[in-house]
C-alpha cells in the first residue's frame, strides 16, 4: 500500500475544509479534492474499503484517532455526529462525483442541514453510513385496536358488501402487466424523473385560490412567479400574473419588482428564442410604471433593433398615457437611452410632450434627430417633420422623408417636385432619391402624374448615366400609382426613340405584368 | 434490482423455459444458450461465483436482495417459485462451467423435487453446486425475527406522523427534520423487506384514524413506489406526499373530522375542502421545493378519479392526476374502506376491499397501478380471516410475492371451531390446503391485530 492512512484522512479533512472555504470550482478546491480522490482511489484498490468511526469531536480509522476538534462550530466529527452519523465506509470503485458530492454535503455550515438526510437521499453507491437514531424515552407500547363488535350475522354483512359493490369473489383477478402498459409508465416515470410539472402546480394554486384566499398560497405563488422570471420561464410567469391580474387586491408583481430583477433582463432581448421573447414582453406588460426608468436603462443593450422596437413599444403601454417617468431621460446624455426615451414618448402619444421634443430639434446627434423625426410622426406633426428636409445629415433626411410618406403630406408636393428637378439632385445617394420619389407618390398631387411624365421623359445631354436613376424611380412611381393614364405613359415611353427610357418602362411593365400574373 | 443479477435471473428463466419445449440443438435454446453463456464471462470477470440463492421468499443474486418489480415480475416470480418447490436454499455457478452442464442443469427444473434431487446427483455436475433445504428449515418462519425492528419503525413513525398533525392543528412550527427522517427509515424498512411493514398497516385504531391512515397510505404508496422502482428522490416525494395526502384536515374543525357520528350533507362538504386546504397546509409545513410541489398535487388530486370524476372539481378537464396521486388514490381507498369509519362501523374485508378495487379499475382506479397494488398486497391482504378448504380458520401474516392467492397464514381456529395457537402455513407450498373464503375475524371473536403485532 503506497498511500499512508494519516495522509489520507489529512486529505479529506483538508477536502472538506477547503469546500467550507472556496467554490468546489475554485482551484485551491481542486488541487486538495483530486489529490484526496487520487489517494482514496489507490488506498481503497489495495484495501477495498475504508471505514471511519465518527465520535463526538473525534474521527477514528481502526484504533487511530486520525481527526479530532472539540470546537463545535468547526468540527467536521461533530457535525457528522450530532446527526446520528456513526460510521461512513468508502468502498472500492467510488467516483470522483460521488465523492464531490459527499465532500459538499458534509462541508456544508447550515446548521439546519441534516447531513444524515442529506447523504441518504444522494443514494452512493460507494459510500455508506450507519445511522443511530435518536432514542426513545418511553419503550414501544402500543395498545392493539379492538375490532367493533357488532350484533349482527357477519356472513351476510360479507353478502350485503358484494352485492351493494357488484363484487364476487369467484371472479378471476388477472394482475398481469401487458409489455405496453409498462412502456407507457416508464415513459410517465421518466417524465417525473426528469422535471416537476410547475404549470400544472401553478394551475393548482390558482384554483385553490378560486375556492379559498389563502395567504400561504399567494405568498407560493409570488415565490414561484420570482422563481419562473429569475430562470427565464417567463411561460410561467405570465401564466401566475395573468390569473392574478383579475384580483385588483393581489398584486405579486409589485412585491417582486425591483431594480436588480429588471437590470438582470439586460441581455435577455438578445438573447430568448422568439417563443420565450414573445412571452417576456407579455410579461413585461403587467410591471408598474416604477420600473420604467430601470427599463429605459437597460434598453441601451438592446441589439435586435426589432425586439428593441417592440420593447420601446411595451414601455409606452405600461406608462398609460403618463409622460412623467420618461420626460426625465430628455436631459441624459448617454445618447441611446436618450432616443429610446423619446421614441417612446412618440408611442406615448401624450401631445404634451411636443414642446419638449422641440428643443432636441437641433441636438448635435444625428441618432437624436432621427429619433425625434419618429416621435413627431407619432403625432402627425407633418410639418414640423419637414423642416428636418434641410438637415444636414442624410439618414436624418431620408428618415423625414419616410415620416412625411408616412403621413401623407400633400403640402410638401411643391417642394419636393422642385428639388427633384434641381440638377444637383442627381449627386444625392439612391435612397434618398429614392425617398423623394416614394415621399412625392404619397401626396397623391393632381400634378403628380404629369410632373413624373416629364422626368421620365426628359432629354439630357449630360450625366445621362446620373439620370438613369432618375429616370427608373420616376417609373417606379407611375408604376406604383398604377392607374390607366399612369400605365399609358410607360406605354408610351416603349416607343421613345431614347433607349434608357424605352428601358426602365419596358422594365417597370414586366415588373407590372408579373405582379397581375402573381395576383 | 441490481441489473446484472436482473439480466441474469431473465435470460436463466427464459432458458429454462426453453429446454421444457425444444430440444437443445433449436436455435431458440442455442441463441439463449449464448446469450446466458457472454453474460455468464462477464460476470466471472467481476466475481469468483454466481450464487442465486432463495431465503423463504426472496431471491439474492450474490448475496443481494432481488426486488420484486414491475419489470422482471414474471421471471423471478418463476425462479423463486420453482426454488421453493424443488426445495432448493442455493445454485451456486464456477467458472468453469460449460455449455451441456447447463443445458442439462436448466432441463431438470421441469421434474418434482424427488426426481430433480436423483437426476442431479446422477449426473453429477462440477461446476454447479445445489444446497436444499431440510424439511425443518422450510417450516421454521425466520423471517420473522427482523419484526422488532419494522415494529419499532412503524411506531415511530405513527408517533412523528401524530406529532406533526397535532402540531398542525394547534398552529405550531413543525419539526420537518423528524418528519423527513420518518421517510428515510420507511423508504429503508420497505427496502429491507417490503411485506414486514406493508403487513403493519393492518392494524386499524378507530380512535386514531387520522393518524394511521396518513402513515398507512404513506407506507402502502410506497411500496407500490418501490415496485415501480423509483428513484430514492422520487420516493421520498411519494412517501411524504402519502404521508400528507389528507394534511388539510387540520384546517377543519376538529370536532367534525372526529365526529363520531355519520356526516350530514354540509359537513360532507366541508369534509371535502380538506384537498384544496391540503395545498396551504403543505406549503406551510414544507415551503417550496419539489418535495412539497408533489406533495401539494397529490393532496389536491389525490380524490380525483383515473375516469376525471371526483372532487374538487377540475378548472382544466384536460389535467389528469399524476402518478403520485393516482397511487396514493388507490391506496388511500383501500386503507379507508378497510377502516371503522362514523359512517361505517363495520370495515369491509381487505379482500373485498381488493375486489372493490378490481371492480373499479380503469374507472376510479389506474388499471396498471391497482395490478401493482394487489400484486403487493395479494388477493387476501395480511390481517385478512380466512376459512379453510379443511374448516379451519387462519389469519394471513404475509404475502407470497410470486404467488398473490397463496399467502403465509397462521392458524388460529381448528375445523371445530377451537381456538388454537396454530402453526405458521406457506400455503405456496401446500398442495392440498387453500382458502376458502375470507371471512369477519369477530364472527369468531378474533382479533388479528394481535396475531399481527405478537408475531
Amino acid at each position: 500500500m503506497t498511500v499512508n492512512i494519516q495522509e489520507l484522512a489529512i486529505d479529506l479533512i483538508k477536502t472538506i475544509k477547503a469546500a467550507q472555504i472556496y467554490q468546489t470550482s475554485h482551484p485551491s478546491f481542486k488541487n486538495f479534492f483530486n489529490q484526496f480522490y487520487q489517494d482514496i482511489t489507490e488506498f481503497l484498490k489495495a484495501s477495498h474499503e475504508f471505514i471511519l468511526q465518527v465520535e463526538r469531536f473525534s474521527i477514528r480509522y481502526e484504533d487511530r484517532i486520525i481527526y479530532e476538534e472539540t470546537e463545535k462550530d468547526i468540527s467536521v466529527a461533530f457535525r457528522l455526529f450530532k446527526d446520528g452519523i456513526r460510521e461512513i465506509k468508502f468502498t472500492e470503485g467510488i467516483t470522483e462525483d460521488e465523492l464531490l458530492i459527499f465532500v459538499e454535503i458534509v462541508s456544508k455550515s447550515d446548521r439546519d442541514q441534516d447531513i444524515a438526510l442529506n447523504l441518504w437521499e444522494c443514494d452512493f453507491l460507494h459510500i455508506t453510513f450507519y445511522v443511530v437514531e435518536e432514542e426513545e424515552d418511553e419503550k414501544l407500547s402500543y395498545a392493539l385496536p379492538e375490532l367493533p363488535k357488532l350484533e349482527i350475522n357477519y356472513d351476510e354483512a360479507v353478502r350485503g358488501v358484494l352485492t351493494r359493490e357488484k363484487i364476487d369473489f369467484a371472479d378471476k383477478v388477472s394482475v398481469e402487466i401487458s409489455p405496453e402498459e409498462l412502456r407507457m409508465l416508464k415513459t410517465e416515470i421518466a417524465e417525473i424523473e426528469n422535471q416537476t410539472d410547475l404549470n400544472i402546480v401553478i394551475s393548482t394554486l390558482i384554483d385553490v385560490l378560486k375556492n379559498t384566499k389563502s395567504q400561504e398560497v399567494i405568498d407560493a405563488l409570488a415565490e414561484i412567479l420570482e422563481l419562473c422570471i429569475n430562470n427565464n420561464d417567463f411561460k410561467n410567469a405570465i401564466l401566475i400574473v395573468n390569473y392574478l391580474w383579475n384580483y385588483t387586491d393581489i398584486n405579486l408583481i409589485s412585491r417582486i419588482e425591483n431594480e436588480g430583477m429588471i437590470a438582470s433582463f439586460a441581455e435577455l432581448p438578445d438573447i430568448l428564442d422568439n417563443q420565450s421573447f414573445s412571452d417576456f414582453v407579455g410579461l413585461v406588460g403587467f410591471f408598474s410604471k416604477k420600473t420604467i426608468p430601470w427599463f429605459i436603462r437597460i434598453l441601451k443593450n438592446v441589439k435586435n433593433e426589432e425586439r428593441l422596437r417592440i420593447l420601446q413599444e411595451r414601455l409606452a403601454y405600461i406608462c398609460q398615457g403618463d409622460v412623467e417617468p420618461v420626460l426625465i431621460f430628455l436631459k441624459e446624455k448617454d445618447i441611446k437611452i436618450l432616443t429610446n426615451a423619446i421614441v417612446i414618448l412618440g408611442n406615448i402619444k401624450n401631445p404634451s410632450v411636443i414642446p419638449h421634443l422641440k428643443t432636441l430639434t437641433l441636438h448635435p446627434s444625428p441618432l437624436v434627430r432621427k429619433a425625434i423625426v419618429d416621435a413627431l410622426t407619432e403625432f402627425g406633426e407633418a410639418r414640423m417633420v419637414s423642416d428636418f428636409l434641410a438637415d444636414t445629415d442624410v439618414n436624418v433626411r431620408i428618415k423625414a422623408l419616410q415620416a412625411l410618406e408616412k403621413l401623407s403630406y400633400s403640402p410638401i408636393y411643391q417642394k419636393l417636385i422642385k428639388t427633384i428637378k434641381q440638377r444637383n439632385f442627381l449627386n444625392l445617394n439612391y435612397n434618398e432619391q429614392k425617398a423623394y420619389f416614394d415621399c412625392l407618390v404619397a401626396t397623391g398631387n393632381k400634378r403628380l402624374v404629369k410632373d413624373l411624365e416629364k422626368v421620365l421623359f426628359k432629354w439630357v445631354l449630360f450625366n445621362r448615366q446620373k439620370y438613369l436613376l432618375k429616370r427608373q424611380l420616376s417609373a417606379q412611381a407611375l408604376a406604383k400609382i398604377g392607374n390607366e393614364n399612369a400605365v399609358s405613359i410607360l406605354r408610351k415611353g416603349l416607343k421613345k426613340r431614347d433607349e434608357d427610357i424605352r428601358a426602365v418602362c419596358e422594365n417597370v411593365l414586366k415588373f407590372i405584368e408579373g405582379k397581375k400574373k402573381s395576383e | 434490482m441490481n441489473k446484472p443479477g436482473k439480466d441474469f435471473i431473465t435470460t436463466l428463466y427464459a432458458l429454462i423455459k426453453a429446454t421444457f419445449v425444444y430440444d437443445f440443438n433449436n436455435d431458440v435454446v442455442v441463441n439463449l444458450m449464448n446469450k446466458f453463456m457472454n453474460q455468464l464471462k462477464t460476470l466471472f470477470q467481476i466475481c469468483n461465483q454466481i450464487e442465486i440463492m432463495r431465503y423463504r421468499d426472496y431471491i439474492f443474486f450474490n448475496k443481494i436482495r432481488m426486488r420484486f418489480e414491475i419489470e422482471g415480475y414474471a421471471s423471478l416470480q418463476f425462479i423463486e417459485e420453482n426454488l421453493k418447490r424443488l426445495g432448493i436454499k442455493s445454485i451456486i455457478l464456477l467458472p468453469s462451467l460449460k455449455t451441456q452442464e447447463i443445458l442439462k442443469f436448466a432441463a431438470l427444473f421441469k421434474l418434482n423435487r424427488e426426481g430433480f434431487i436423483q437426476k442431479f446427483n446422477q449426473i453429477g455436475f462440477g461446476s454447479i453446486n445445489v444446497e436444499f433445504y431440510t424439511a425443518e428449515e422450510e417450516t421454521i418462519p425466520e423471517f420473522l425475527k427482523d419484526g422488532e425492528q419494522i415494529k419499532k419503525t412503524y411506531f415511530k413513525a405513527l408517533k412523528v406522523t401524530k406529532n406533526l398533525i397535532q402540531t398542525l392543528w394547534n398552529r405550531q412550527p413543525v419539526d420537518t427534520k423528524s418528519f423527513r427522517r420518518v421517510i428515510y427509515t420507511l423508504i429503508d424498512s420497505l427496502s429491507q423487506d417490503e411485506f414486514g411493514l406493508t403487513a403493519l398497516t393492518a392494524i386499524k385504531n378507530f380512535d386514531e384514524y387520522t393518524y394511521n391512515h396518513s402513515l398507512n397510505v404513506g407506507i402502502l404508496s410506497l411500496a407500490v413506489g418501490q415496485r415501480l422502482d423509483l428513484e430514492r428522490k422520487n420516493l421520498v416525494k411519494l412517501g411524504t406526499a402519502g404521508l400528507l395526502h389528507d394534511i388539510g384536515k387540520v384546517a377543519i374543525s376538529k370536532d367534525l373530522v372526529d365526529k363520531n357520528r355519520p356526516l350530514t350533507e354540509e359537513e360532507w362538504e366541508i369534509m371535502k375542502k380538506h384537498s384544496i386546504f391540503g395545498v396551504s397546509e403543505i406549503i406551510k409545513t414544507r415551503g417550496l421545493d419539489d418535495i412539497a410541489f408533489a406533495s401539494l398535487l397529490a393532496a389536491y388530486q389525490h380524490h380525483w378519479n383515473y375516469d376525471g370524476t371526483g372532487y374538487p372539481e377540475k378548472m382544466d378537464p384536460k389535467i389528469k392526476p399524476n402518478l403520485f396521486a393516482r397511487i396514493i388514490r388507490i391506496c388511500d381507498a383501500y386503507d379507508a374502506m378497510t377502516t371503522s369509519r362514523p359512517y361505517q362501523i363495520l370495515p369491509y374485508l381487505p379482500a373485498a376491499a381488493i375486489r372493490v378495487l378490481w371492480a373499479h379499475i380503469g374507472s376510479y382506479f389506474d388499471q396498471l397501478l391497482t395490478k401493482v397494488f394487489i400484486q403487493i398486497l395479494g388477493i387476501y391482504p395480511v390481517s385478512s380471516c380466512v376459512e379453510l378448504n379443511n374448516g379451519e380458520i387462519a389469519i394471513v401474516l404475509r404475502q407470497n410475492p410470486a404467488h398473490i392467492d397463496k399467502p403465509i397464514i397462521k392458524i388460529v381456529m381448528n375445523s371445530k371451531k377451537e381456538k388454537m395457537n396454530g402453526p405458521i402455513i406457506d400455503l405456496s407450498l401446500e398442495k392440498n390446503v387453500n382458502i376458502l373464503k375470507a371471512i369477519y375475524p369477530q364472527k369468531y371473536d378474533i382479533n388479528p391485530a394481535e396475531h399481527l403485532i405478537t408475531i
